[in-house]
């Protein structure tokens, strides 16, 4: 059974990063509303080059958790500040810090209480890499909830014209899932209390409970139903289509940039090191909504009339590959899943701007309001173009590395499965094609009032091209990420291994000879 | 036999190779977004460099000459578990003739376009996408492995993609490229998994590993990963049942449809499968499907291109058939014949095409073949070049057509393995597809005699104001003319035996060279051709003559009906597969999605919603309805203690 070796360092780079999004939010408060956005984008640049230097400075050759801090916090209680970074988290926390930013800086669409909106936005971000962070089950916990709060607000104030309904069946949903598992951490640290005498909440200590096999498959499915309405994995998607919908464009791109991620991560870390067998037990159950997920979200897309909407259930599809990806538990999937929540991120979350450009100048999402605009906005659509391709996983673009490696590892795991998965790269086309054919092609619409399309700004060129940037880089030269993951993709296995193992030897030895 | 070459020069000019169309692609894309001065350079800009690619290859050729092949990587793309793959480059023999036949004729596609896109305001950006096409098209025959291959294999669908809907103001020709791209989509599907398959039983893709991978490999799994990357080679090539993306892919400019939709871009699956023959030589079933796919469709497309109108449509669907006539070849895994074809095919090919957009610039744009007529007075160097292709298409003695045609009939006649145990309607299935192919031969001679009477003979039919067209032009379709005419009498044998190297000289049999057949394969290769001469003499002399085709027609109009409908193939795929689908999915998304799943969530919570709102109506605030519950409770409370301590609920 894999151990959490910790290695820490002089600086503590990783509580930094939580706090400094958390003050950048107070100071906001101070500031006057012409220049928060400017102080708000500053402070996400910071946080960014920040979680840079801690991309660079990672050491990909060594295995566990690096740059960890340990500090008590509620000994009675066995619950301690326990934080830390692998090659799981790193991508997802350079992703939160890259869209936070990226999605500040193209805010301009927001007029209403910007101070807020910013504030926000940065609370979120401390959330986010919290969550990404903890090592602590409650502390986990603890983020996992912190940032529903402001995602609440965001949906709520700034959404679309059901932005209420949208945003309270978000926190409906997740706080459904997520009080169940509560119940199974207190279970855990209250059974770690138990067996050895002392409380811990611990992830690594929480690894050498022993649990039956009844407590483990109940404890996994409180998990695993927090994890999976997060992904969403089909059938618990319902929320995502309205929360995507209604929410801001910045909103968007951070819900199925990261917060999707957070349903998967959440699968990788804790599920598979603490419930194994349970893990095994359900693997095919979890290829095969993976796989109805990729399928069914691609049709959906298909028939949408609001575009928004389209990406929002393409999300649907593109998660499909990720918990395909988890589900066939080998090195290639588990390698594919980690990079294409990255590769997720960068292109459904440039989706969204995209989608958010146009409706800052055009006021409305539906489809059937736009034609032609290659004539009127070629810089955009070309941008456009190349963000459609990424996610329909063209090679050379960073979609492909991610779909290759997720649909290799689905199809050692069951080629059945496979096969109906490589479906979903024939509907990815039609869907992603069929929208931008609609809105970028054919005849140029009249404009009914006098004033022109705008292309995009430089502002928002800036921003694509940062996106663009991780786009051709991943694509061309995917191996600095795959590297950096691969010590804690193996270490995952690694568990599931040895326990499939133990569990083979024990078969051995029940076997009449 | 030399694998490895040390010189440095060659090397580093195999990663150049392809590097040089995609530099004149940056380019030409910047000019797009620029002023006019540069718009008018972009035309010989994109020429340069695509020319430069010419040039490249051929000192690769020379330099090469010697060593059998010759690698370049780029470095490490991907290497996660059984994964491994380089972005590398291999030039050997047969890497050599695609990337000449794809600069050379791509250069003097390109030269044709700057004639014919003339007045065009988006041509940077046309010329951007060109040579972004030679770029992809480069990288697929020069890769050393299936993923870098699909690098190009996928990017050549791109470029497609973007020229077919290149005058994309038209809904339709948007239409058209999303069709291509989507068809396209389905054969990558079965690439990718014949990619997996190999994969996992090999645990290489890499082009110099896989012969000697295989051997271990269980023959069902070669059959089933052959059978995969045939179902891409189906999409590309545009063969039965996915061919129905090429015609209407005419919607692009015509030097799209020369360079992608004729030349190069289709022959991706018959260089695949000429790539991969190691594994095809090992999986007979698969073969033998080839060779049934390939004469069907050659068969199936000669006839509905017997009574098309549109010029462009004809030479679409004969596309298709002498594709067909490729697979014919690789499927009695005579793969040096299939590519043979490819070439001659892409010089006779390229010139009818570049011929019909000489005309259709002539004639102002206009498609149809009836309001063409009498052409050749008028535009005699376009008329000169077309008959020739025209002849070499046919496959008239001695012309290029001719020879890569006859060699491809015999090998089907005297093909090794399967085809010769299988039995269809009492004969061999490789006498069966070989008069299958006779046969197609003939409808090909008489339905690109009926473009040429149609098109250049008679009386003028149209009103527009014909002219030939400029020099920049006609000059390529001369060079095509010629070589179309030519090629096949002067390399004929040197292309063997060029191409012979690269193959094993046990199962290639027709490359041993005409001097070391036997006198019955002697007969019988007379009869072949014998018979396909015959038919296509007739087939040209009846049409040419006595225009018997329409005759004929019109005593069978239910045929004719099914012709011109094209065998109702595209409202069949609407019916059985497109439109049920697409109301699959919007009632999944009506009534499952938002009754059924949604509904149970919104449910859910209005229960909930409407029991809260049951149990607040309780707090009604009178105090003795607060005693009255009270007392209820404390009344049940007490019972059910009563209960528990006389053992059990039962008791109650």
């Amino acid at each position: 059974m894999g151990t959490f070796s910790l290695t820490s360092y002089t600086f503590p780079v990783l509580s930094i990063l939580i706090l400094l999004p958390i003050l950048g939010a107070a100071i906001l408060t101070l500031t006057d509303s012409k220049t928060a956005r400017t102080f708000a984008v500053i402070a996400a640049l910071t946080e960014f080059l920040l979680s840079l230097v801690l991309a660079v400075n990672f050491n990909p050759a060594q295995s566990g958790m690096q740059f960890a801090e340990l500090h008590r916090w509620i000994p009675s209680l066995g619950i301690t500040y326990i934080i830390g970074i692998d090659g799981l988290s790193l991508g997802l926390v350079v992703l939160t810090t890259l869209l936070i930013f990226l999605a500040l800086a193209a805010s301009t669409g927001i007029t209403k209480r910007i101070r807020a909106f910013c504030a926000l936005m940065l609370l979120l971000e401390s959330g986010v890499i919290g969550a990404f962070v903890s090592l602590d089950l409650v502390l986990f916990y603890l983020f996992w909830e912190l940032m529903l709060v402001p995602m609440y607000f965001l949906i709520g104030v700034w959404g679309g014209e059901r932005r209420i309904y949208a945003a309270l069946k978000f926190v409906l949903f997740t706080a459904f899932g997520s009080l169940l598992m509560l119940v199974a951490i207190v279970y855990l640290g209250t059974k770690h209390g138990v067996d050895f005498s002392s409380s811990s909440f611990f992830l690594g200590d929480l690894q050498h409970l022993q649990l039956s096999r009844t407590e483990e498959l109940y404890l996994f499915a409180a998990f695993a139903l927090a994890f999976a309405i997060k992904v969403p994995v089909f059938p618990l998607h319902t929320w995502l289509p309205d929360a995507h919908t209604e929410a801001p464009t910045g909103g968007s791109v951070i819900l199925a940039g990261v917060l999707l991620k957070l349903g998967l991560y959440g699968l990788i870390r804790f599920c598979i090191p603490l419930f194994p067998r349970a893990v095994i037990e359900t693997q095919f159950l979890f290829a095969l909504l993976g796989v109805v997920g990729i399928v069914y979200g691609a049709l959906m897309a298909w028939v949408q009339t609001d575009m928004k909407r389209l990406v929002a259930y393409s999300s649907v599809s593109h998660l499909g590959f990720c918990v395909l990806g988890y589900a066939s538990l080998n090195f290639e999937g588990l390698q594919g899943c980690v990079l294409q929540m990255f590769n997720h991120g960068i292109s459904t979350g440039a989706l969204f701007l995209l989608v958010g450009v146009l409706y800052d100048r055009k006021h409305t999402r539906e489809i059937r309001d736009y034609s032609g605009l290659a004539v009127q906005i070629p810089i955009f659509c070309a941008v456009y173009l190349a963000f459609t391709l990424s996610s329909i996983a063209l090679p050379l673009t960073n979609g492909f590395i991610g779909e290759f490696l997720v649909l290799y590892g689905g199809f050692k795991y069951n080629v059945a499965l496979a096969a109906v998965a490589v479906s979903g790269v024939i509907l990815g086309a039609v869907y992603m094609l069929s929208l931008y054919r609609r809105i970028c092609f054919g005849p140029t619409m009249q404009e009914r009032d006098s004033h022109a399309l705008p292309d995009l700004t430089m502002r928002e060129g800036l921003v694509f091209a940062t996106m663009l940037l991780f786009v051709a880089f991943i694509g061309l030269h995917p191996m600095p990420f795959l590297t950096r993951q691969e010590s804690a993709s193996r270490s995952t296995l690694a568990t599931i291994s040895s326990h499939a193992a133990a569990t083979y030897s024990q078969l051995e030895g029940e076997l009449p000879r | 036999m030399t694998t490895q070459s040390s010189i440095d020069l060659p090397l580093s000019l195999v990663a150049v190779l392809p590097l040089a169309p995609l530099i004149g692609s940056f380019f030409s894309y910047l000019s797009s977004l620029n002023t006019r001065p540069c718009s008018r350079l972009s035309g010989y800009v994109a020429s340069f460099w695509s020319s430069l690619a010419f040039v490249i290859a051929l000192l690769l050729l020379v330099a090469t000459s010697d060593v059998v092949s010759l690698h370049a990587s780029l470095g490490q793309w991907i290497a996660v578990g059984d994964i491994n793959v380089d972005m590398g480059f291999r030039f050997d023999r047969l890497a050599a003739v695609m990337s000449l036949v794809i600069t050379g004729v791509g250069t003097l596609i390109h030269f044709y376009a700057i004639g014919y896109m003339e007045g065009d305001e988006d041509k940077p950006r046309f010329f951007a996408y060109l040579n972004l096409f030679l770029f992809a098209m480069l990288v697929l025959v020069l890769a050393d492995n299936l993923v870098t291959m699909f690098v190009g294999w996928e990017g050549v669908g791109l470029c497609s993609y973007l020229l077919i809907g290149f005058w994309y103001k038209h809904m339709p020709n948007a239409v058209a490229g999303q069709k291509a791209f989507v068809v396209n989509r389905i054969g990558d599907a079965g690439f990718l998994l014949g990619m997996f398959t190999l994969l996992f039983a090999a645990h290489t893709l890499s082009f110099a590993e896989l012969p000697t991978s295989l051997h271990n490999v269980s023959p069902y799994v070669l059959e089933a990963a052959a059978a995969l990357l045939f179902v891409g080679a189906i999409g590309k090539s545009a063969q039965f049942p996915l061919y129905v993306w090429l015609p209407d892919a005419m919607a692009g400019p015509t030097p799209v449809s020369a360079l992608i939709h004729a030349a190069t871009m289709v022959t991706a699956g018959v260089y695949m499968i000429a790539r991969m023959h190691f594994l095809y030589d090992l999986a007979p079933h698969t073969l033998a499907v080839v060779l049934g796919v390939g004469t069907f469709t050659a068969f199936f497309a000669a006839t509905i291109a017997l009574v098309q109108t549109d010029i462009k449509k004809v030479l679409a669907y004969s596309t298709v058939s002498q594709l067909g006539f490729m697979f014919m070849a690789l499927g009695s895994g005579a793969y040096s014949n299939g590519i043979f074809h490819v070439v001659t095919h892409a010089f006779f090919k390229a010139c009818l095409f570049m011929c019909a957009g000489s005309v259709i610039i002539g004639c102002h744009h206009e498609q149809d073949m009836r309001h063409f007529g009498g052409l050749w007075k008028k535009m005699p160097v376009t008329f000169a070049c077309y008959a020739v292709a025209v002849l070499a298409i046919a496959g008239v003695p001695m012309s290029s057509g001719a020879l890569s045609k006859d060699e491809i009939l015999f090998s089907v006649l005297s093909a090794p393995g399967l085809s010769q145990e299988i039995f269809i309607f009492g004969f061999t299935m490789a006498n069966f597809c070989w008069a299958i192919g006779v046969l197609t031969a003939g409808l090909t001679a008489i339905y690109m005699t009926r473009s040429l009477v149609l098109t250049f003979f008679g009386n003028y039919r149209g009103h527009a104001e014909v002219h030939e067209s400029r020099a920049i032009v006609t000059i390529p379709l001369v060079i095509l003319a010629l070589l179309s005419a030519f090629f096949g009498l002067f390399f004929h044998r040197q292309f063997f035996g060029f191409v012979f190297s690269w193959t094993r000289p046990d199962l290639f049999r027709m490359l041993q060279g005409l001097e070391e057949r036997e006198l019955a394969e002697w007969a019988e290769e007379i009869v072949s051709v014998l018979a396909v001469t015959c038919l296509i003499v007739t087939g040209i002399a009846l049409t040419f003559w006595s225009r018997s085709l329409s005759a004929i027609l019109a005593n069978l109009p239910t045929f004719r009906r099914a012709l011109e409908n094209k065998w109702w193939v595209d409202e069949i795929y609407g019916v059985l597969i497109l439109r049920p689908l697409k109301t699959f999915a919007l009632v999944l998304f009506l009534f499952v999605d938002r009754i059924i799943i949604d509904g149970t969530a919104n449910g859910a919570a209005a229960l909930l919603r409407a029991g809260a709102l049951g149990v607040g109506k309780l707090h009604t605030g009178r105090l003795h309805d607060y005693l009255a519950w009270m007392l209820i409770c404390a009344v049940v409370l007490a019972l059910c203690f009563l209960a528990l301590q006389s053992g059990g609920y039962g008791h109650v």
